[in-house]
Formats: C-alpha cells, sequence, structure tokens
C-alpha cells in the first residue's frame, strides 16, 4: 500500500538523520542543541576574532564531557596543547581526566592541500578498516583554517585552485555523511570592494558547502583592557533563523556542564 | 626480514620465504605480475601483501594532545620558541616567538621595531640551550639603509646583555658573518628574494630566522585605492609564499609594519592601540593580517596610570609591547626601554 511504503522511507530517512553534537553551551543555543554530524559547519571571523580559541574550546569540551575522540587538522600552526590543557583545568579538576581528555584528541599538521588530502585520506582508511587502536569512535574533525589551504591555490596562473577546493570539499563531506561525523571548518573573512562590507573568503563555490555559518566577530574594547568577549551570530542555518546573535567569552573557554544529549533513534 | 611479524596469512609468507624475497623494498620493486610469478598464488593474494607492506611504511603522523602536551625535551617540540633576549619580554610571549609562521610587529615610526628586530637577528645565533637557533638570519630592507653601526654597538654590548650565557660562548660566536642583509626596493626584486635567494639559504641552514623591514614600504607608492584587487593578489602570493617557507624549514618569520590612522568606525573598532587621541591601524589591511599567526604591536606614549616616577632610572623613554592577537597567549602587554645594549623589558 502506498501509504506503507511512504512509511518505510520515512524510517530510513529519519534513521539516517544528522545526530547533533552538544558542545559549549552557549554556541549550543545558537546552533539549535549543538553541532550536526553529517555535516559542515563553519565558522568564520577577522584575525583575532577567536576561531582558533573555539575550536580549541570545542575540542576539550567533546574530549572532556562527551568523550569522544576528535581530530584537529591543524594548517596555521595555532594549535598548542598548552592554551588545551588550561581549558581542559577550567573545566575539570581531576588531573587524570585531563590527560585521558588530551590523549582522546588527535593532532596532524597540514600545511598545504596535498598533505591535508593525504591526512584526509589516511583517515578514511582507518575509518574503513575499523582498525582497533588507540582513535576510538570518531565524533568530530576541525580544520583550521580551510582559507590558508586554498586561498594559494586560487587565482595564480594554475587553473587546477578551484578543482582541488571542490575535491577537498567533497572529501569533507563525504567523511561527515559516511562516518556520521560533525566537521567544523574555519574561514577568513576578506572586505567586500564594492560595499565595504565583510564577507566569508573563498568566494560563491565554497560558500555551498558548508551547511551552517557562524560569523564570531569582537566587541569594542575598551583602551587598557582587551576584552575577551566576542559575539557569535549565525549566517546560514538549515533550521534556526539566521541573525541569531549570541555573547561568548574566549578567555577560558565558555563551558558550563554539557548535556549528554542521547541522539535520537529510528522508531 | 621476520615475515612473521606482517599480519598476513600463512600460505604468504611461506610462499615469500620459499621465492626467497629478503626485505620490503624487493616486494615494493618487482610488479604484481612478477610477484604472481614468483611466488605462485593469486592476483588477490597478491593485493592483500602489497596493501599490507605499504600499511607498515606509512609513517604515522597523527599525534594525540598529551603527546604534544608532553613532549618538552624534543627539540622540534611547540614548546620550542626563539627567545627575544631579555626575560621580561620572553615571560610576555611565553617563551618568544613561535618557530612556524609569519609574526608582525607593528607600530609607529621610532617606537623601537627595528632595534627589537636587531635584537632577534643575534639572539638566533645563540645555542639552543639558551633560546637561539643555532643559526644565522637574513635581514631584508626594503626603505631604509640597514642600520650596520647600531649592530656593531648590539654586538659590542652583547655580553652585558646576555648575562646568563657564558662569556666564552659570546666570543666563540662570529655575529656579524651570519647576518644576511638583502635589499629589495620594489616587488619584483622582493619576489626574486623571497623566491630564489632565501630558499636557498633556508635549505642550507644557514639561517633560520628572516625579517623584513617592512612589507608596507612597497605597496605605498604602487598601488592607489582602485588597484586593492592586484595589491590584495601580491599580498596573498607573497604571505603564501612565507608562510610555506616557514613551515618547510621551521623558521620564525618577523613582518615590520607601519601604521596608519584609522578612519572609519569599524576600523576603529578593530584596532587596539590608541596614541595620544588618534587611533592607529597597521597597515596593509585585512588581506595581510588573515596571513598572521601572531601580531605584536609597540607604541612610544606610555599606558595612562603608568607612573612616570617608577621608570626615572631608566634612560630613555618607556615605551609598550603589547600582544594584539595570537593562539597561544591572551592579550597582555609589558613596558621596555631601548638602552646601549639592546631592548630589555621593566618589570
Amino acid at each position: 500500500m502506498a501509504s506503507g511504503r511512504w512509511w518505510t522511507l520515512c524510517l530510513q530517512t529519519w534513521r539516517t538523520l544528522p545526530k547533533s553534537v552538544p558542545c559549549l553551551t552557549s554556541l549550543d543555543q545558537l546552533l539549535d542543541s549543538g553541532l550536526y554530524t553529517g555535516e559542515v559547519t563553519e565558522l568564520m571571523g577577522a584575525p583575532g576574532t577567536g576561531k582558533t580559541q573555539v575550536c580549541l574550546g570545542i575540542a576539550a569540551s567533546v574530549s572532556l564531557g562527551l568523550k569522544q575522540h576528535v581530530l584537529f587538522l591543524d594548517s596555521t600552526g595555532g594549535f598548542t596543547a598548552s592554551r588545551l590543557c588550561q581549558m581542559l583545568q577550567a573545566q575539570t579538576e581531576d588531573e587524570e581526566e585531563q590527560l585521558e581528555a588530551l590523549q582522546r584528541i588527535q593532532v596532524v599538521r597540514v600545511f598545504n592541500i596535498y598533505e591535508l588530502l593525504s591526512a584526509l585520506q589516511e583517515l578514511r582508511d582507518r575509518l574503513s578498516q575499523q582498525v582497533v587502536s588507540s582513535m576510538g569512535p570518531l565524533k568530530m574533525v576541525l580544520l583550521d583554517s580551510v582559507s590558508a589551504v586554498i586561498s594559494p591555490l586560487l587565482g595564480g596562473r594554475q587553473s587546477e585552485g578551484l578543482a582541488l577546493m571542490m575535491q577537498l570539499s567533497k572529501e569533507l563531506k563525504t567523511l561527515a555523511r559516511e562516518f556520521s561525523l560533525a566537521v567544523v571548518v574555519t574561514n577568513q573573512v576578506t572586505r567586500d570592494s564594492s560595499t565595504g562590507l565583510l564577507k566569508p573568503a573563498l568566494g560563491r563555490s565554497w560558500s555551498f558547502v558548508p551547511s551552517t555559518r557562524v560569523l564570531l566577530e569582537s566587541k569594542e574594547a575598551s583602551w587598557d583592557k582587551a576584552s575577551t568577549r566576542r559575539a557569535a551570530s549565525l549566517a546560514k542555518s538549515p533550521r534556526q533563523p539566521t541573525g541569531i546573535q549570541v555573547e561568548l567569552d574566549i578567555g577560558n573557554g565558555d563551558v558550563l556542564e554539557p548535556s549528554l544529549v542521547t541522539p535520537t533513534q529510528g522508531l | 626480514m621476520d615475515w612473521d611479524q606482517f599480519d598476513l596469512n600463512p600460505k604468504t609468507i611461506a610462499a615469500l620465504k620459499k621465492a626467497d624475497i629478503k626485505s620490503v623494498r624487493e616486494v615494493l620493486n618487482l610488479s604484481g605480475a612478477d610477484l604472481q610469478r614468483l611466488m605462485k598464488l593469486s592476483s588477490a593474494d597478491i593485493q592483500c601483501l602489497l596493501r599490507t607492506v605499504s600499511h607498515m611504511l606509512r609513517r604515522n603522523s597523527m599525534l594525540t594532545a598529551l603527546q604534544l602536551y608532553q613532549d618538552k625535551d624534543h627539540f622540534t617540540s611547540q614548546h620550542q620558541k626563539l627567545s627575544l633576549g631579555c626575560s621580561v619580554l620572553d615571560n610576555l610571549l611565553k617563551g618568544g616567538i613561535p618557530l612556524v609562521g609569519i609574526t608582525e610587529l607593528a607600530g609607529e615610526s621610532s617606537a623601537g621595531k627595528t632595534q627589537i628586530s636587531l635584537q632577534l637577528c643575534l639572539c638566533v645565533q645563540y645555542p639552543y640551550k639558551y633560546g637561539g637557533l643555532e643559526s644565522g638570519a637574513v635581514y631584508i630592507c626594503t626603505e631604509d639603509v640597514f642600520p650596520s653601526k647600531r649592530l656593531q654597538q648590539l654586538i659590542e654590548q652583547q655580553h652585558k646583555l646576555r648575562a646568563d650565557v657564558p662569556a666564552e660562548i659570546i666570543h666563540k660566536i662570529r655575529f656579524g658573518n651570519s647576518i644576511f642583509v638583502e635589499r629589495a626596493a620594489d616587488l619584483d626584486s622582493f619576489q626574486q628574494c623571497l623566491s630564489r635567494r632565501l630558499s636557498l639559504l633556508l635549505a642550507r641552514g644557514m639561517a633560520r630566522l628572516v625579517v623584513i623591514d617592512s612589507l608596507a614600504a612597497l605597496f605605498r607608492c604602487d598601488f592607489g585605492p582602485a588597484q586593492a584587487a592586484l595589491r590584495a593578489r601580491y599580498l596573498q602570493s607573497f604571505g603564501a609564499q612565507l608562510h610555506s617557507l616557514s613551515t618547510r624549514f621551521s623558521t620564525p618569520i618577523m613582518c615590520i609594519n607601519q601604521v596608519s590612522d584609522a578612519v572609519s568606525e569599524s576600523e576603529a573598532a578593530q584596532c587596539s592601540c590608541r596614541v595620544e587621541g588618534s587611533r592607529v591601524t597597521p597597515a596593509l589591511g585585512i588581506t595581510w593580517s588573515n596571513q598572521l599567526l601572531m601580531r605584536l604591536m609597540v607604541s612610544r606614549a606610555s599606558l595612562p596610570g603608568h607612573s612616570p616616577g617608577a621608570a626615572s632610572h631608566c634612560a630613555g623613554s618607556v615605551r609598550t609591547l603589547r600582544v594584539v592577537f595570537a593562539p597561544h597567549l591572551p592579550p597582555s602587554f609589558c613596558y621596555y626601554t631601548v638602552q646601549l645594549e639592546g631592548v630589555k623589558g621593566i618589570k
């Protein structure tokens, strides 16, 4: 019967729906209960607005609170284990837990597109072989930052820049989809030459890749005290209306108790 | 070669031993068909053998954050930084300049940027134990003449500045020999310098610090507001080349930048330095800021609330060094003075 088939289709789609990974509580409000697996989320902002800090905070809270493994692909050289440790110390006093949390975060340094693609390929190999290693159940991949590897390729004399960018985006999206990972990338902003407003880097072709985009801005600081308060606003989302803003404090990673959300199973 | 350590079918291991294949190199040198013929196995088995052997060879590039955090002794660890030669300044930067990435030092003229970079050129030549990198430095001048007299003064006074280093080590280092000065007055010569001479010097290990003084000067004359796109392309290409040199050779890159007044409200909100009522922002805009890992700003005026009496014992005026953004440092500042022996921080 027709309605029977429709019901089965519903059930199948329900099972493959993205599940959300809650991380920083105020960011969770912005993202409708957390970062969704199976999708690419983008954080963009001017230099110094705290993109790397938010990524470190997300990694720390997922590793400590949810006890899931995290892969951090660092292309700027901005990942420092001591800053990560500071954030973990702010969340828990127990040294044992901190060390375990540090062990669940894997770091790969990739400084050009080819290294990045080969690291993603290695990741895919490991996940598809289900090799039992210290890898454990990987839930999140953070890439900081995607524009640092792609911008040198665009606009030059080589015409492969766009093709490589599309290959990278396909790789990220299929990884997210097939292995139920939440992928977070950071992007820079550039100034629009005609209007003078800030817009995300990498152009229109990249703008179709992430399904959610969050813009980070720093609030006006007083003269002698640089503020650690940042404003995060939703620029693109399939679930929430755009324009919502929350405030973040990147001083010690704005983390309160992360809630453990059991992912909605099928019926 | 002990084939038993591989995760292979015993039939494959027996065939390997019978065909007298002794090393992984032999396995990979022979083609699939040759291996089939030699070992008398099916192509599926050979594929499995090749895959297992390549897995063993592939280097695991992933490290856990715990390993990075505990990795304090390894000399290529992230804890290693290039010291500035003064303990107060090093404390502000938690060790010094990071080895990978572009660091910018911005400030108005005569704030002390050239002094700090000259001091860095000397500090890089000390041994690893004293915060240096045991190698030379490349100094690229784009507008002013290289201050060689001041460099000679600094070299003579090194024993006074670096009291923590034993005198015989200081005597042994030939400071003047390892500083390579390049002059690049326009974009083409700068491009040449980057692509040819710099990579040669870095590849030979003769230099492990690059100082560029200053990048804004190259763009001042030729580029009007209408050529913003062209300027952005140059800046991105320079940034990418510098970044790739920095990561390949683990070399800190220090770029000196000038400042201009912040005219609009949005620019004023982004800048973080106010000098005598006017606000300044580093030159070259957001395109260049995107290429940086860390930005430091120096200024001559002391901050309000600083009592002049405290600094009266120092010769020369008090200046401020502040961290504008860095992934591993909170926004902070400290005071310093420029003396005969170099730049020294004030506690």
